[in-house]
Order: C-alpha cells, then structure tokens, then sequence
C-alpha cells in the first residue's frame, strides 16, 4: 500500500489511528504489529514471508549474541545470514548475469523470477544494526519478540525508510503516548511530504522520462538531470516527511533524514544532510567498522572508498549503482586529499554549492540509467552527439505549472531566507511559517485531487 | 482474559472495517470526483495548465498531445504501415474489392498557427512520405490534407475542443472522398441531408482534461456544433428491398462515427454505405474485422474504404500489426 493512495489515506490511516487511540497504551504494540503485517501483506503476501524471516533471525541472533560467548562467531553467522537473505532475493540474478557474461552463456537465467520484497534492503540493515549493536553492547536485547517485531516492521518506515536503530524505537513501544500537540504535528508533517511528492516530484516524472529518451540532445541530459535531482529530492524526502509525520501521530519518533542536501558546499557536507539514515548507518557500521581513518591515511581512502561502493550496491544490483558508488567514493576521496595534502581554505559558499550540485547531477547519470551502456550514453549525450537544444518532446511538457513548480522546488531547496537575511531569520521565518499554515490544508485538499488527476508515480526509492 | 478477548473482537472489527475500505475505489465516489475535478479546473484556471494528454493552443483550440509528440523512429513506423497497407490492397484485389484509402490529417498541422508550438520537421513530412509510397504502389489515397489547408482559410474543418472534425470539416472530406470513387456500376440511392439547430459542444479534449464537469473559468469555453443527420429516401431504379447492402464500405476510426462522415458519404456518392467504424480502432483494429468477416469474405464490396488519422502512422509498431 502507497502513502499517497486513497485506500491509505481514507482507509487503513483513519481506522489504525482510531484503533491505536481506544487501544490500552501496554498492548498498542500488538495493534500496530497487525496493522504492519496488513500494510505489507497487501503489496505482497510472499514478501510478508521474507520480512518474517529477517525479524525472526534477528531477533534469536541478538538474544543468542547476549549470552554466549563466542559473540563474534554468531555475529558473522547471523550476519552472513541476513546477508545472505538480501544477497538471495536481491542480487542472484546479478550475480547469475555476471556469471553468464563471463562464460558466455544466458543458459543461466533461464527459469530464474526472483521476487524483490519491497523495502527488503531497509529492514535487513536494521536487523544488521540491531545485531552489531547488541554485539556491540550499545543496546540490550529486547525480550518481547512481538514488540520487537512490531518495532522493526513499523509500517511508516518499512518500506523507505528512515534506516531504524531499533533502540532508538524499542523504548518508545513500551507505552506510546499519543499527545495532541504530537498529533498536530505529525499531520502538519505528514501533509507537507504528501505535498511534496504529489505537487512536485510527480509533477517532473514524465519531463524526466522524456529528458531522458532516446537519442537525448545534451541539453536534454543537463536539464534531465537538473530535473531528476529535484525530482528525487522532493521524492524521497516527501516520503521521510510522511513517515517522521506517521510516526509521530502514534506517539513514535524517528530521526530525520534530510537537512537541505544541495545546500552543501561539498560532497562530504552532501552525505550528512543526504539520506541521513543510511549515511549514518554506512559509517558507523561499514566506515568504522573496516577501521575508519585508524589505519593510515592510505587505509582511510580505501575504507571511504569501499563504503561509499557497499553504499551504491545497497541501491540496487546493478553495475550503473557500483559506478555511482564508485563517483562518489572517488570524489571523497579527492576532497580529503585536497583539504588534507593541498590544505585549500574552504570555497566560497556560491561556488561550494554549484561544484557540488553539478557533481552529483552528473553522477545521478549513472544512477538513473537502467544499464551502464545507457550511462555512458548519456555522459556521451553531454557532448551533442545528438544535437544541443532541448527536444520538441521535452518541450511540449514544459508547461507553465511545470515551470512555477521548478521555480517552487528550487526556492524550497535551498536556504534562501538565510542566505538573503542572515541577521533576520527569526521574523522571515515566523512569516513563512504563518503562510505554510494557512496554505497547508488547501494544498493538501489540491494534492488529494492531483493524487488521482495525475498518472500515479511510485516512490522511487521502492525499488531499493 | 476479558481483556485480550476484547482486543481480538476490536482487532477482528478493525480489519474488517479496512478490508471494507481498502476493497472500495474512492476514485467514484461524487466527493472524490469534485475533488479531482476541481483541481483539474485550478491548473486550467491558473496555470493554463491541462493533462499531459492535451495541449492548450491559442484561442480557445486544444490539441491531442499524441498529434505533437514524435515518437521513436516515427518514419520506420510510417514504412511499415504502408506495407502493411499494401498486403492489405493485395488480399482485397484478391476478392474484387477496391481499396481507397482516407489519412485525416492531423487537427494540429492544419492549424499550426494555433498551437504555439513549432512542430517537428518529420511530423510535418510525413503525410506526404505516405502519400507518395502508396501512389506509387497504385493505391487510391484521398489527400485530405490539401483539402482541409485549403478548406480551413475559409472556415472551421475542426472542432476546436475535439480531437474529430466538425460536421463542415466531415462533409468536405466526405465530397473528396466520393470524388476519388467513380459509382457507375453501383447502386444509386437518394439521401436527404439535415441540418440541426446549434448546440453548445464540449468536446473530447475537455472531458480527457477531466474539466467536462465544471463551469467555464475552469474548463474551456465550449463551443456551437450545428449537426446534420442523413436519410435514404429509396434507391434509385430498385425497390428497396433489391437494394444490395455492402457495395460501399466504410472501416476505420471514430472520425468516420463523428459529425455524421457516413451519411456525408453516402449522399455525396448517391450510394449506400455500410459504415463498420469502430470507436477507438487505431490503425488496424476495423480492417482486422473487416478482413475477418466471413459473409463480407463470401461477398465482398465493389469498394472499401479505409479511413484512419494521421497520428496513427508515426505511432511504434506493436507485434499484432501483422494484418491479412
């Protein structure tokens, strides 16, 4: 089931809310247990099966961790396991087209339909990190395994996310509090990503689909992948906003995901406002865990490079996400080499901005292509290998909404209020949220109807 | 035990409730239908802004997208239909039956200068890439297109709201079509021809921006059709009932079901037409049909004629366009 579809909104949404409230605070997990495993079951019931056997495998892994001995071979079992359920469901087929390339057969994918449970890569990482944690001793197991499957297939981030600490959420189970003020905010949340992904990013699906044809011209690409950036940005952090707002209207408070990516001034500052979660969990589990900067300046690059690349095969098993990995663990690495052997002053914040905007459009090449010929077609596209101006087709979809709603998204994007005022924020700010407050119902109503009057376009990030 | 007694009674309410819920379209419901209208209407309103299906030209004229888009390898395309057009040619000389094949032109290249909007080059070539490989293959082909450019500097060929031609625009064609087909050794018929009152027409581009419901600051101002309707009075020569009933048939797309194109036809030609239109046949859907039909098979007509949009020629092949 999709946040944005009707069923949600005026079906599961209302009734879970009104179950959760009448419910006794001590058994409230159970009802959101049964409310998780409808809101998955429905997309897919195999794939209730798979989130089943992740939860359960983390849970006996963590309690067995906690009391043995021999912690770290049970870590690496359990962890081989979880890995293994990912490896399976996710990359076998990778890895039987590798296989077929290198013997030069396809004899190999015949017979092969995997499902890919969705969200698979978001609640096999928080088993990972609910197991390292323990292993770690920075949590304690929880005893109640259907809290604690409560807590790890909580609807509002199971299929993107945020990444979870089940610490961070076990505690809030034992007795959620639904407050008015929670509930308040929560909705304003909520509605603000709805709007979000429904009013922009699904506005810019069909230019990027366009942009993106074949035999685009380079301005096609350029503006293709301006486009996509915005698209993605409003995408996926339009569904962060939904699930913190969901969250917080059961009383449940997940940490936040975004914190203005593109105005970063490098692409080290674009991964700690980026999917937060996941560059959270990349270096803390991944980074450190292979030995961070402890090991030499030369071991450093190689673990920033190593985990930015586990951090693109997360996305998707595909070569064009080991590319995109590849760019930006690369690109890493030259900032620290070049803030470290150069020691260059910082740039200034304009050209800061620009040189990282354009490097992750440019690297978001790689990302949307289906195929890493596609990629480097489209890096060749940059060149005008088919001709410079935008295509008719790009044209014809750039209509007047579509080209207030770039505008829209681009003031929303980036501080501009701070930037403009930066001694005055306070007043600028309280105006802006005055204005957000009297126009969030009518465009959440605008956004219900455009849901529907639109052609629905899933959020991209589900199929990670 | 009360307790998780109730609980499971709640629970079982609860999914119950939302099994309901989930298994209804909101979609249909009249609460839902404003709503998604009526922000429709607002994007109009405000942002001149319609589905990405229609195109907002100049004027008040609105145009279906697909005419503007240009597909991947639109000419291949066009090359293809062609050859498919003529394997069709070939079965129906086969059975006796001459083909006269009508291409409506699309509504946006006649009317250019409305769209605001510089067309493709390939997009404004290819109608006559068409009619060039099917003169030369000796198929009839009515070119409609010199026609109506001709047609519109006096008066309206189009609807202005619709994808289809206005009933002035169908019976122009309908008088080029009859002037391609010589009737000697048909059937003559009488035909009566008319006209209706004026009414106020909201077309299919408005009901395909889903605005139709609306009043007028939200959706396009409608427009004044006048409608024709054609009688046969008896045929010429024969009682009616000798009158033999497929000399003349008419496949093809919703253009020759809309602004009476049959009934133009048949009193410009004095003859019967037995119209096998189908709405929604894209290219090959009527002919399929027609070429599948047992009794028209074991009686064929002197003439069929074949009309399909030009916006079909250039659209990707699919693999069912293998048509004898």
């Amino acid at each position: 089931m999709n946040f944005t579809s009707y069923a949600f909104l005026f079906g599961f949404l209302p009734l879970m809310f009104l179950a959760y409230c009448c419910c006794p605070k001590q058994s409230r997990y159970l009802l959101l247990l049964t409310g998780n495993c409808v809101f998955y079951g429905l997309l897919d019931p195999r794939a209730l099966m798979v989130l089943w056997a992740v939860v359960g495998l983390s849970f006996v892994a963590g309690k067995i961790i906690f009391v043995i001995n021999h912690k770290r071979v049970w870590l690496v079992g359990s962890v081989v396991l979880l890995l293994g359920i990912l490896g399976f469901f996710k990359y076998a087929y990778f890895g039987l087209e590798i296989a077929s390339g290198l013997f030069g057969t396809t004899e190999l994918l015949h017979g092969w339909e995997i499902l890919l449970p969705i969200g698979l890569s978001f609640y096999v990482f928080n088993g990972l990190a609910y197991v390292a944690d323990i292993y770690s001793q920075k949590a304690e197991p929880e005893p109640n395994f259907l809290r604690f499957a409560s807590g790890m297939t909580f609807f509002a981030s199971l299929l993107n996310g945020p990444l979870l600490l089940y610490s961070s959420i076990g505690s809030q189970l034992q007795t959620p509090e639904v407050s008015g003020h929670q509930i308040q905010d929560g909705i304003r949340r909520f509605i603000l990503g709805f709007c979000k992904k429904v009013i922009i990013a699904d506005a810019f699906a069909p230019l990027v689909r366009e942009c993106f044809a074949v035999e685009a011209s380079s301005l096609d690409i350029w503006f293709g992948a301006f486009v996509y950036s915005l698209q993605l940005y409003f995408d996926f952090s339009g569904y962060s906003d939904m699930a913190i707002g969901l969250a917080l209207i059961f009383g449940i408070h997940l940490p936040e995901n975004f914190n203005q990516p593109y105005a970063a001034k490098s692409i080290t500052e674009f991964w700690q406002r980026w999917h937060m979660s996941l560059s959270a969990f990349l270096k803390q589990y991944v980074y450190i865990g292979l030995g961070g900067n402890r090991c030499g300046e030369l071991r450093t690059y190689l673990h920033l490079l190593l985990t930015m690349l586990i951090g693109g095969l997360w996305h998707g098993a595909n070569w064009t996400f080991v590319f995109w990995g590849a760019w930006n663990g690369g690109l890493l690495l030259l900032e620290r080499w070049l803030g470290v052997k150069l020691k260059r002053p910082p740039p200034p914040v304009w050209y800061g901005i620009t040189k990282m905007f354009l490097l992750v459009m440019l690297g978001r090449l790689f990302f949307i292509a289906p195929d890493l010929t596609t990629a480097f077609s489209y890096f060749a596209a940059l060149t005008g290998e088919h001709g410079w101006w935008l295509g008719s087709n790009v044209v014809l979809l750039l209509t007047p909404e579509r080209l207030l709603l770039l505008v829209v998204a681009v003031l929303l994007s980036f501080p501009w209020l701070t930037w403009l005022s930066p001694n005055r924020v306070v007043p600028l700010g309280l105006l802006a949220n005055r204005a957000y407050l009297a126009l969030l119902l009518p465009l959440f109503w605008l956004a219900i109807g455009l849901a529907a009057a639109r052609q629905a376009v899933p959020f991209l990030y589900y199929r990670f | 035990m009360n307790k998780f007694l109730n609980f499971g009674f709640g629970l079982t309410l609860v999914i119950g409730l939302f099994g309901f819920l989930v298994g209804q379209d909101f979609t249909k419901h009249p609460w839902m239908v404003q709503t998604i209208g009526f922000a429709n209407g607002l994007r109009y309103w405000l942002l001149a802004t319609a589905d990405d299906q229609v195109h907002l030209g100049s004027s008040g004229w609105l145009f279906l997208n697909q005419e503007l888009k240009l597909p991947a390898e639109p000419i291949r395309n066009l090359e293809t239909r062609a050859s498919a057009v003529l394997s069709v040619a070939k079965i129906l000389q086969a059975r006796g039956t001459e083909l006269i094949v009508v291409v409506v032109p699309n509504k946006s290249r006649i009317y250019q200068d409305q769209l605001g909007f510089a067309l493709p080059k390939i997009l404004q070539h290819g109608y006559s890439r068409w009619v060039q490989i099917l003169g030369a293959n000796q198929i009839k082909t009515v070119q409609l297109e010199v026609v109506f450019s001709k047609a519109a500097q006096q008066q309206q060929v189009f609807l202005k709201t619709d994808t289809h031609w206005n009933t002035a625009g169908a019976a122009i064609a309908a008088r080029a079509v009859a002037q391609q087909i010589k009737t000697n050794n048909l059937t003559r018929a009488s035909f009566v021809t008319r006209s209706h009152a004026a009414q106020p027409y909201l077309g299919d581009l408005i009901h395909l921006m889903g605005v139709a419901q609306l009043p007028p600051p939200f959706r396009p101002e409608s427009e004044l059709e006048i409608s024709t309707s054609t009688k046969s009075l008896a045929v010429a020569n024969q009682g009616l009932l000798a009158a033999p009933q497929s000399q003349v048939v008419l496949v093809g797309t919703s253009y020759s079901l809309r602004s009476n194109f049959g009934g133009a036809l048949e009193q410009a030609l004095g003859v019967r037409v037995a119209n096998l239109a189908q709405e929604g046949s894209g290219f090959e859907r009527s002919i399929r049909t027609f070429l599948q039909d047992r009794v028209l098979q074991d009686h064929p007509p002197k003439i069929l004629i074949w009309e399909f949009a030009e916006r079909f020629l250039y659209l990707p092949v699919e693999d069912s366009l293998s048509l004898p």
